[in-house]
């Protein structure tokens, strides 16, 4: 039987605070599961349900959802977004989730092979992917962008990660 | 003599069952004038049957059609232009045919039923109506925000009313609600500013007679002619009272308040609350312990303690019935500890902590310690959509009610938690607002029905499923709100016995038509409105008294119609050849005799909910199971009925002689329960 | 719209498919449409955005730039290449309170549609084409669809009916593609159930050709098929274009400018249908 303790918050501080949380109905979920009906996500994952992630979270177990792998599940394809009779965006939030879980140190594992792809070509190239001889930013831009990552924390986030940069 | 037999399709709720042309064929062989019409209600089919008879020079006319409850009166007012409404029936082949039988079956079913209606016409003799004024003066029963309403709306109208309330003063429960919800905005208003206005209203009218502290004792009369008698208990503080209050200062008995439900304490001589009607002083003659210290107090001698209780006599036209419900009793949910801990409140009684007139002057304080709670779990359906405590409706307010003092306690008091353990949240139509902007302000709804509450180092647990997760939970609080359901009051059940009204589940009053007469009941000239109905919210029930005082003046400021007689023993008689001549050979005919009030509406009911019985169970409606009598009984028998039932009710009774003892079957008709009338009709057979 | 878009490019064409981003200009080209093509031009960051690496910040500072460039070309709009850079910086221009304007591609040509008509070698007349409208465009911006509905969106549908062809429906039309960012980079599996269920549900209305509008559904629906057939075996052979390289192919562009030799599904069938 899980215990719920008064003081311990109920609904998910953390998340509300994000900037992307500003205008999306999370409090007002009533758990209908109209995002849970037609997520694809959810049909390839048995255990995936944008429904139960909302719900952990008004229940006030972040700290479960943001170490579990539920959020990688998501395909970010946001037709949960698109219906939700309450304003919430689910995709918005298992975003915001991800960010925060990585943040807290957990799911590396989730991210740290696309990061050390995207996220250093990225860093070197200005773009997510490349092939020999496609598009690319010249020098100077590249040294822009590069710098705003780093400015931006990037480097950082990478390196907390486990990826090298060149 | 012409007779025309109008058949009809009622757009195949009837043709599609039973072979009408068939029945046409046979009948116009036999020399009837016969019309099959689609809709025989409607405004065509009305004036069909009226162009017929007058073409057709018909004298008398048998509609074969649904109920006689049904359309019954509109095909009376249309027959009625040509022909005395006595040379007019309607065979029931719907209702108590087409719906309950097989097509097979129906249509000769169908045969007898029109056979027994034309053979009874030829015994018709010609009646007169007889036409009274009611009397010009309406009765509301009950003083809470219904019956406020219903009496200022039949006063307003001119009507002299009499409101009669039980307690010492008018307003109800409203007033201890303190603060409602309205649909459409999200605003919490105070109660007793928006009720004192319309209460002061009450008071200064010169049309409402306002009897506090009294109840219905009888009535006699019906129709527009009740003379009630209501019983007056004694305020033992007259009306010359200033109402200053030294009495209650001098008073030195404590007693727990009824208003704050017993979280304050009142004097003995008292008045419930600042703004009572009437502004008058009573004596709770219980709690007085006769020191007489009052008596000294009051300067004008407006305390008489030898006053008596007084039987009063009405006359009244109509009765409006307002009176209420009572809140469901917690303590039977013994599982959710109210009563064993002092923090398991009730909704009401939060309700009470949070008004500004109340226990804690309107501070969230938790009355073990008053100490300011730091998580509230709220348990809806507390007696409500529970077979166990015998209640399976829906009150209809409690997730308003807790989403009201949800958000009002989030808004106020930030600082505390408020968890909804609910079963389903229905906040229909507006209300939606309500519960969106308690999600707002981060109240927490786990769906799931707490099942039970236990205290454990001084904090109350709650422990229920959540259902969405399946998973089970423990939740502290630190106090524990229950919302109770809803039952009718005592005064409601009380009223409706005395009345003769039909109730529900609940002991709520039962309108005569859910949909069409919603506030009319099945006794001509009684109204009712309100709780008294059945669980709702102020608005509803101000819509209901509203109609419900419109129907009571409409009804007095009419004429009420009395029929004579209505079926004399030789059409009695007659109906009951004309069901035998159809007779086959070798079948066995089983006469119900049902009274048009209860018994037949109920065997209407069996159709409407499309139930079956045996074809050979022909229904007769009676005015009243009285006017049925022996000779009724050795009649149909002898001349081949095989058994008989009676629809028993009322206070008639007939001893039915032991020789046929066993051929008549005596049965307690009730109009709720047409499933037993079902059974006994199989039973029987 | 401005007189002046700046071209916002897609790092999934750039990388996979360079001819279909190359037919965007050729088509603004031959509809006169003024465009400015900045290399200075950075990723959104979007897919990986949306993958999870890279922080709100991070896409925040990034566009930021990125919207600067824009202005400093004096273009007050960005036209995309691709959805997840439509709503990816659609989101960030809604964060930074930046009053620059976003469209994707299809949008502009959506606007021209008539003019389009003019400039016709070929028609589609003949084919049948089911559409396939990327998320990020319709479901995210779901008040900014501008044709039809969101879960219904039309502007493929009605360009394609006024190249001559005929459009038909299919039981997953509102489904995502399958590519599911994070998963395309990793095990795929969800990339491979959902583009499975997409694609035997378009496979049941057997059309010529799957028209999109987005470089991520491009490359799913295209390489997918393959993946699937190589595992699963099974036999899809749908041609997959984007607006832009149908949109060139009918001006009269030559199949090879037009790429057709990233596609993995083979087109020379159904452009030579086009063409005759």
């Amino acid at each position: 039987m899980r215990r719920l303790a008064i003081g311990k918050k109920i609904s998910s501080r953390e998340v509300l605070e994000d900037l992307r949380a500003e205008d999306i109905g999370l409090l007002r979920c009533m758990q209908c599961g109209r995002c849970t009906g037609g997520c694809p996500a959810a049909g390839v994952f048995e255990d995936f349900s944008p429904r139960l992630v909302m719900h952990e979270l008004i229940e006030g177990e972040t700290e479960n959802v943001l170490k579990g792998d539920m959020i990688w599940k998501c395909g970010q394809c946001y037709t949960c977004h698109l219906r939700c009779p309450r304003g919430n965006s689910p995709a918005t939030v298992i975003l915001i989730l991800r960010e925060l879980s990585l943040k807290r140190g957990y799911s590396k594992d989730k991210v740290k092979e696309i990061a050390a792809k995207c996220g250093v070509l990225m860093w070197k190239k200005g773009v997510n992917f490349y092939e020999e001889g496609s598009r690319e930013l010249p020098d100077e831009a590249a040294y822009e962008v590069e710098d705003i990552l780093r400015r931006s924390g990037y480097e950082a986030f990478l390196k907390a990660l486990g990826v090298d940069l060149p | 003599m012409k007779i025309g037999v109008f058949l009809c399709e009622c757009g195949g709720n009837i043709a599609d069952v039973i072979n009408l042309e068939q029945i046409r064929n046979i009948l116009e062989s036999k020399g009837f004038f016969v019309r099959i019409n689609e809709h025989l209600c409607s405004d065509q089919g009305c004036k069909h049957i009226e162009k017929c008879i007058r073409e057709e020079k018909l004298e008398r006319v048998v509609l074969a059609a649904c109920s006689p409850m049904m359309h019954g009166k509109r095909f009376e007012d249309t027959v009625a232009v040509l022909l005395n409404p006595s040379f007019f029936e309607i065979a029931n082949i719907r209702e108590q045919c087409a719906w309950v039988h097989s097509s097979d079956e129906a249509t000769p079913k169908a045969i007898a039923l029109i056979g027994a209606k034309l053979e009874r016409l030829k015994s018709a003799v010609a009646l007169d109506k007889i036409i009274i004024k009611p009397y010009n003066e309406a009765m509301v029963l009950g003083g809470g925000v219904s019956g406020i309403t219903a009496a200022l709306s039949l006063a307003n109208h001119g009507i002299k009313t009499d409101l009669i309330e039980q307690t010492g003063t008018i307003g109800g429960h409203m007033v201890q609600i303190g603060k409602v919800f309205s649909p459409g905005e999200i605003a919490v208003e105070c109660a007793l500013c928006s009720l004192a206005p319309l209460m002061s209203d009450v008071h200064h009218h010169p049309l409402i007679e306002l009897y506090d502290r009294s109840r219905l004792k009888r009535v006699a009369g019906s129709r527009g002619r009740f003379e009630v008698e209501i019983e007056r208990l004694p305020r033992y503080v007259t009306e010359d009272c200033l109402g200053c209050g030294r009495c209650m200062y001098a008073c030195p008995v404590h007693v727990p308040d009824e208003c704050n439900l017993g979280m304050k304490l009142r004097r003995a001589i008292y008045i419930p609350f600042p703004q009572a009607i009437p502004p008058v002083f009573e004596v709770d003659i219980e709690a007085c312990v006769g020191c007489g210290k009052c008596l000294e107090a009051c300067d004008i001698g407006a305390i008489d303690l030898k006053m008596k209780k007084k039987a009063i006599m009405l006359n009244v036209g109509a009765i409006v019935v307002a009176t209420g419900f009572r809140r469901f009793d917690l303590g039977q949910v013994k599982e959710y500890g109210y009563g064993r801990f002092v923090d398991v409140v009730s909704q009401m009684e939060l309700a009470r902590i949070l008004a500004v007139n109340g226990p804690t002057k309107g501070k969230l304080l938790r009355p073990s310690d008053h100490k300011p709670p730091g998580r509230i779990v709220m348990i809806q359906c507390v007696g409500s959509r529970d077979e166990k405590v015998g209640n399976s409706y829906c009150s209809k307010i409690c997730c308003m009610v807790a989403l009201k003092h949800a958000a009002f306690i989030r808004e106020h008091y930030p600082a505390c938690e408020i968890v909804i353990s609910y079963t389903d949240m229905r906040t229909t139509g507006f209300f939606e607002d309500y519960y969106r902007h308690a999600q707002n302000l981060g109240v927490v709804f786990i769906r799931g029905r707490a099942a039970e509450v236990v205290e454990d180092d001084g904090i109350l647990l709650v422990r229920m499923e959540d259902t969405l997760s399946g998973e089970q939970l423990e939740i502290e609080s630190d106090m524990v709100v229950l919302s109770e359901g809803l039952e009718a009051s005592d005064g409601t059940i009380e009223v409706a016995g005395i009345l003769g009204l039909s109730q529900r589940e609940g002991g709520f009053i039962k309108e005569e038509h859910p949909k069409l007469r919603p506030v009319e009941t099945d006794k001509k000239g009684i109204y009712v409105c309100g709780c008294a109905k059945g669980p709702k919210d102020i608005t509803e029930s101000v819509l209901e008294a509203n109609t419900a005082s419109a129907r009571a003046f409409e009804y007095i400021t009419g004429e009420v119609t009395l029929e004579t007689g209505g079926l004399s023993d030789d059409e009695f008689l007659a109906e009951i050849d004309g069901h035998l001549q159809w007779k086959k050979r070798g079948e066995r005919v089983v006469l119900a005799f049902l009274d048009r009030e209860i018994g037949y509406r109920c065997a209407d009911a069996i159709g409407a909910k499309r139930l079956s019985y045996p074809a050979n169970i022909r229904i007769v409606m009676v005015p009243s199971i009285g006017v049925v009598k022996e000779h009724h009984l050795r009649y149909a028998l002898e001349r081949g009925v095989d058994k008989i039932i009676l629809g028993m009710h009322d206070n008639f009774d007939l001893e039915v002689p032991e020789d046929i003892e066993d051929r008549v079957l005596k049965y307690r008709v009730y109009t709720p329960y047409f499933r037993g009338l079902c059974e006994v009709f199989e039973r029987v057979v | 719209m401005s007189e002046c878009h700046y071209l916002f490019k897609s790092c999934i064409l750039g990388a996979y498919y360079p001819e279909a981003e190359r037919c965007l200009r050729v088509v603004f080209d031959r509809l006169d449409t003024q465009y400015v093509d900045d290399p200075a031009q950075s990723s959104c960051t979007g897919h990986g955005y949306h993958s999870g690496i890279y922080p709100l910040k991070t896409t925040l500072e990034v566009n930021r730039r990125n919207f600067s460039l824009a202005r400093g070309k004096g273009c007050d709009d960005i036209v995309t290449s691709c959805v997840t850079s439509y709503a990816t910086l659609k989101e960030m221009k809604k964060l930074l309170k930046d009053p620059i304007k976003i469209y994707h591609g299809l949008e502009v040509l959506y606007e021209h549609r008539n003019e389009i008509l003019r400039g016709l070698k070929y028609n589609l007349e003949g084919i049948k084409v089911v559409t396939h409208h990327g998320c990020h465009y319709t479901k995210i911006f779901y008040d900014d669809v501008k044709a039809g509905d969101p879960e219904r969106p039309v502007l493929l549908d009605e360009i394609a009916t006024s190249l001559g062809g005929e459009v038909l429906d299919y039981s997953e039309r509102s489904l995502c593609c399958g590519m599911g960012f994070n998963h395309l980079l990793l095990d795929q599996e969800y990339c491979k159930k959902i583009a499975r269920r997409k694609l035997e549900s378009i496979k049941k209305v057997n059309p010529d050709l799957i028209l999109v509008h987005c470089p991520g559904c491009l490359l799913t629906l295209d390489r997918f098929q393959g993946i699937l057939k190589q595992e699963m075996g099974l036999e899809l052979q749908i041609p997959v274009l984007n607006y832009t390289e149908l949109i060139a192919l009918l001006f009269g562009v030559a199949s090879d400018e037009i790429g057709i030799k990233t596609h993995h599904v083979a087109l020379e069938g159904v452009i030579e249908r086009i063409k005759e």
